[in-house]
């Protein structure tokens, strides 16, 4: 990583400089003994999620084993969050200290059971979240349940999906992080529709066509509703949404309505999902 | 050691011809455990669906698929069904298009003849806007589809 103060918070931009980083350490002899954070000025703690994805990638791809993540000591956030316990390194660390910590957890496809065990444990009793309505809840679960059941469908990863949020007092906002180390949106997509009338090419084009209700790569069952349905969530609880793979960032304004999407040079592997509720 | 009569009817003496009536109906239920509502109708099959999925947070293919069959094996007889959502907490959209959404495609007046609702449990908000909506799925290939693409309005920054 190039010296210099970095800020990666939960948008574009901050997408644009944690795939920076990874395509800095995923790399063929990067030689790199720690995964070092210490460029960063600000890190928002929901993003703590890619720098296990980062290890795990990097693990897999190139053989690269990171022995520790340094410069982690001005962010205490992201220890309070669980990070050094997810990525092996806890010793000395302390988590879940602060009210405002969504803990960072990886789930397998088949840890169902615990999975509706942390919606219910970590994300709906948090603390925070005392005041907001049930149906308000009820979104902020579904999402988070449809999101993880269905990624093991269409990442097609043997890697855990990584969910971690953070509640911002300031702004009112709690901004959860989902990341999967997958296939990514493009790649099937474009196999799927390479024969039709509109064939998908580019990363941009993928996301909005699996955001269309009833758009499906798969027609065994009536399909094609789980991300919509996330979209609508999002739209009635004046939440935003984040996707965000294969080159492109998709995003949904939900104080606007409107949505946009940009093309970043440097992307992640796999998927990667925000949803800032408030 | 207490003695286990069968399931299948609960409520109702163990005769002889419910006896018979359950040999006749165990293979056909695929091992899966499912309560007759009414043994004096014997038309109307109460599908409890956390029971057959065996599980509370019924979100996988797997229970999808063991709730399908079941529901299928029913109406294949020409029997209805009662669905009981009760003791599920947690599903999602997947399990709803695959359990309940493959048969309303299948043959959509069979599926809204013969099959109902008799409780939606404890989750009742959230289970009934999933049912519903994968239902509406199945019925209607490409409806809102396009009133969807037309308020949303797409703008690619540089």
């Amino acid at each position: 990583m190039t010296s210099g103060l970095f800020t990666a918070q939960t948008d574009c931009d901050g997408y644009g400089v944690l795939a920076r980083l990874y395509a800095d350490y995923c790399r063929p002899n990067a030689g790199y003994p720690a995964l070092d954070v210490s460029p960063f000025r600000h890190i928002d703690p929901n993003l703590a999620p890619f720098f296990k994805a980062i290890m795990d990638a990097s693990a897999q791809d190139f053989g690269i084993k990171l022995r520790t993540v340094t410069g982690i000591e001005p962010f205490p956030d992201l220890i309070a969050n669980g990070l050094m316990r997810v990525t092996g390194f806890s010793d000395g660390y302390v988590e879940n200290v602060y009210p405002t910590t969504l803990r960072l957890q990886g789930f397998m496809k088949e840890d169902e059971d615990s999975l509706c065990a942390y919606i219910e444990q970590h994300v709906l009793r948090h603390p925070m979240l005392a005041n907001k309505k049930d149906d308000w809840k009820f979104h902020l679960a579904q999402c988070c349940r449809e999101i993880s059941t269905n990624y093991d469908l269409h990442a097609q990863s043997g890697k855990p999906l990584y969910i971690c949020g953070h509640y911002y007092d300031d702004a009112k906002e709690l901004r959860v992080t989902l990341i999967d180390l997958g296939i990514g949106f493009l790649s099937p997509i474009r196999a799927f529709t390479q024969h039709t009338d509109a064939p998908i090419t580019d990363a941009c084009a993928a996301i909005e066509w699996a955001l269309k209700r009833r758009n499906t790569i798969r027609d065994d069952a009536p399909r094609g509703n789980g991300l919509s349905d996330i979209l609508a969530a999002c739209e009635s609880t004046k939440a935003d949404l984040h996707i965000a793979g294969d080159g492109c960032h998709w995003w949904f304004e939900g104080r606007t309505g409107r949505s946009h999407a940009k093309t970043v040079p440097c992307f992640f592997r796999g998927a990667t999902i925000h949803i800032v509720f408030r | 050691m207490p003695r286990r009569y069968p399931v299948f009817f609960e409520g109702q003496p163990f005769t002889l011809f419910s006896a018979r009536k359950w040999l006749h109906l165990r293979p056909r239920a695929r091992g899966y455990r499912v309560a007759v509502k009414n043994i004096s109708q014997r038309t109307t099959m109460k599908v409890a669906v956390a029971n057959i999925a065996g599980t509370q947070n019924p979100m996988r293919d797997v229970y999808a698929h063991k709730v399908h069959d079941c529901i299928r094996a029913v109406l294949l007889r020409g029997e209805s069904v009662e669905l009981d959502f009760s003791g599920v907490k947690n599903t999602v959209t997947r399990f709803m298009n695959m359990a309940f959404g493959r048969l309303v495609l299948a043959d959509s007046s069979q599926y809204d003849g013969l099959v109902s609702i008799i409780d939606y449990g404890n989750a009742s908000v959230g289970v009934k806007r999933l049912y519903e909506n994968s239902l509406d799925l199945a019925r209607n290939p490409q409806r809102v589809t396009a009133e969807q693409d037309a308020q949303r309005e797409l703008s690619v920054l540089p």
